[in-house]
């Protein structure tokens, strides 16, 4: 009697659909270049715990507020906005639309350190993987963006300090090391969102055949 | 090929409910359905389902490249102009695909026929590949089915090699329509499979996709490089974010010209190409609703999903149809094939249509849906299967 090629799976497990709320599974990164840094919601809290650096706590947190409006995510509404930030947690852009203003969320925080001075990274330490095959990766917004770089909060995480990138930097104030790829900051463009579905939405029910 | 009732396990439901399948009833009628099973052959499944699933898999990627080098084909299919050049870029460029299903009129006589291909968001995949693969384990260990049987069902198996050969950026992330429990139920199914071949994963509600500058990126502005959709590529070229596809880097599962394959469109075009062929069914091009249709023949919309905006009329001239949202485009005229009809233990006819799904490229297993009416709808039962001679 000839033994037949079996027709089924040897097994079959889940690891994420159980339990059914499991959605995201984290991703590990790679080994990166790590820096030293600080974290601070503004230059008073900085300089409460820094008081003999005052100054630069100072000049720090303004290098930050002016970077904060070209690196901000940009939104249509401030309803979109708050989606992702939460309530009178945006606002206005200095871009403006046909229908009135853009809109960002506020600066909750600042990252400053050795990384942003005297120069930045060199192009090909690290930095955001260019998204556009061909085109160069996007300049820093902004020089003072070399030294310090505006911080948010999202909605549903209100602990952690994030970049305009949203990349998580630290849950507390104070010093925090830090890998320098996620933290090149690149200009925000204008950001939409919810292009596709809308014939779902019309048709209603499953999509699948 | 016979249908055999068998008594439900008596814990299914709370199984279902462990693991997110919380579709198995639709509208408080059953869609998963384990009071009955199908048996098959050996024969059955290798010499006729398998072998026929693999030739028409290589009869409809035979067709892409013709399409794409032909804009009168193009045309024909109703593909917008603007993305022409973005399919047949995806096509030269190899973008690979994952999966597809295709289903057949199957008797277990005669040779299987092709009723159509789900080639770009097929579903039924959780309660093929997984539910009912342990319903089959928990049958032969019950006593209920032969310990000789087998499934055919190396679905799961090829989807996590099929993972761990692609060649994509990481993390992958998974998108569909997160109001339609039944398109995330097999989103996160993929997903998991995913994360099994050992991939970094990420869950995205479609509607929560945004751009900037030209690229696709999560609400918070985090690159999308990879991206599996749930969702039809006919919908997206004709929504507001189709041209950003046309800037974006992003490279999607199921790739751009699997757009091609899921169009009745193919069904015609193969039959022109390889006429006679025991495994197809005669298929035209059709002027429409609006032209009569002839006893003998079923109409389909080249776009459309869950059996909607199909009208048959069969060999004595009775004519059926169900309504749908699709009746814009092109149309296909089909012979009809009366589906193989069983007796469902009240006495009562149901029909069967038999999913066969390819994975990697190879014929990977089936699941069999059933219906009181010759048209195989959404709300269409889903019904185990085993093989034993």
């Amino acid at each position: 009697m000839s033994v037949r090629a079996r027709k089924r799976s040897r097994s079959s497990t889940l690891i994420v659909m159980v339990p059914a709320t499991t959605l995201l599974v984290s991703a590990c990164g790679g080994p990166n270049r790590v820096e030293q840094g600080v974290v601070y919601q503004d230059a008073a809290e900085c300089s409460a715990q820094n008081p003999e650096s005052s100054a630069q706590c100072a000049s720090d947190y303004q290098a930050a507020l002016a970077a904060h409006p070209a690196l901000a995510p940009k939104y249509v509404s401030q309803e979109e906005c708050e989606a992702d930030f939460g309530g009178e947690r945006c606002e206005p852009a200095p871009e403006r639309h046909a229908q009135g203003s853009f809109y960002m969320p506020m600066m909750m925080g600042y990252l400053a350190g050795q990384m942003f001075r005297p120069a930045p990274p060199p192009t090909g330490a690290g930095g955001i993987p260019p998204l556009r095959d061909g085109q160069p990766q996007a300049a820093p917004a902004a020089a003072s963006a070399d030294r310090a770089q505006p911080l948010y909060k999202s909605r549903d995480d209100q602990r952690t300090f994030r970049t305009a990138g949203n990349a998580p930097v630290a849950e507390r104030s104070g010093p925090v090391t830090v890998s320098r790829d996620l933290l090149q900051p690149r200009a925000a463009g204008l950001s939409r969102r919810g292009g596709f579905g809308a014939t779902a939405t019309r048709l209603g029910g499953a999509l699948g055949g | 090929m016979q249908r055999r009732p068998l008594a439900p396990r008596a814990d299914w439901q709370a199984q279902a409910a462990a693991t997110g399948f919380d579709y198995h009833t639709i509208d408080g009628a059953p869609y998963w359905d384990e009071s009955a099973c199908y048996q098959f052959g050996w024969r059955q499944i290798e010499d006729d389902l398998e072998a026929a699933t693999e030739e028409l898999h290589e009869l409809a990627l035979a067709l892409v490249p013709e399409i794409l080098a032909s804009e009168e084909l193009l045309t024909r299919l109703a593909v917008p102009p603007l993305y022409w050049d973005y399919l047949a870029r995806s096509w030269s460029a190899h973008e690979p695909q994952l999966y597809g299903r295709m289903d057949l009129a199957y008797d277990g006589r005669h040779p299987p026929k092709l009723l159509e291909l789900n080639y770009d968001t097929p579903t039924s995949l959780f309660e093929s590949g997984f539910f009912q693969w342990n319903w089959f384990e928990q049958q032969v260990a019950a006593g209920a089915l032969p310990a000789a049987a087998d499934q055919f069902n190396s679905i799961q198996e090829k989807l996590i090699e099929a993972f761990e050969s692609l060649v994509l950026p990481e993390p992958l992330w998974f998108s569909c329509m997160d109001d339609s429990s039944e398109d995330r139920g097999n989103t996160l199914y993929l997903l998991d499979c995913a994360t099994q071949a050992g991939l970094a994963t990420r869950y995205l509600p479609l509607d929560q996709l945004a751009e900037r500058d030209g690229q696709f990126t999560g609400p918070d502005g985090t690159a999308i490089h990879a991206l599996f959709k749930l969702y039809p590529w006919e919908f997206m070229l004709a929504e507001e974010f189709g041209p950003v596809l046309l800037s974006s880097a992003t490279r999607f599962l199921e790739p751009p010209w699997k757009l091609l394959l899921s169009n009745k469109g193919v069904l015609p075009l193969l039959w022109e190409r390889h006429r006679g062929h025991p495994n197809l069914l005669e298929a035209h091009f059709d002027a429409g609703p609006d032209a009569l249709l002839a006893p003998g023949w079923v109409r389909k919309p080249v776009y459309s999903r869950e059996g909607a905006n199909i009208e048959m009329r069969n060999l004595a001239g009775q004519r059926l149809a169900v309504e749908g949202p699709y009746g814009q485009g092109p149309w296909v005229r089909q012979r009809f094939q009366p589906l193989p009809r069983f007796d469902a233990a009240d006495g009562s006819p149901v029909y069967t249509v038999i999913g066969s799904w390819v994975i990697g490229d190879r014929a990977a297993g089936i699941g069999i849906r059933e219906d009181s009416t010759p048209i195989t709808r959404n709300t269409s039962r889903f019904v185990p299967h085993f093989i034993h001679d």
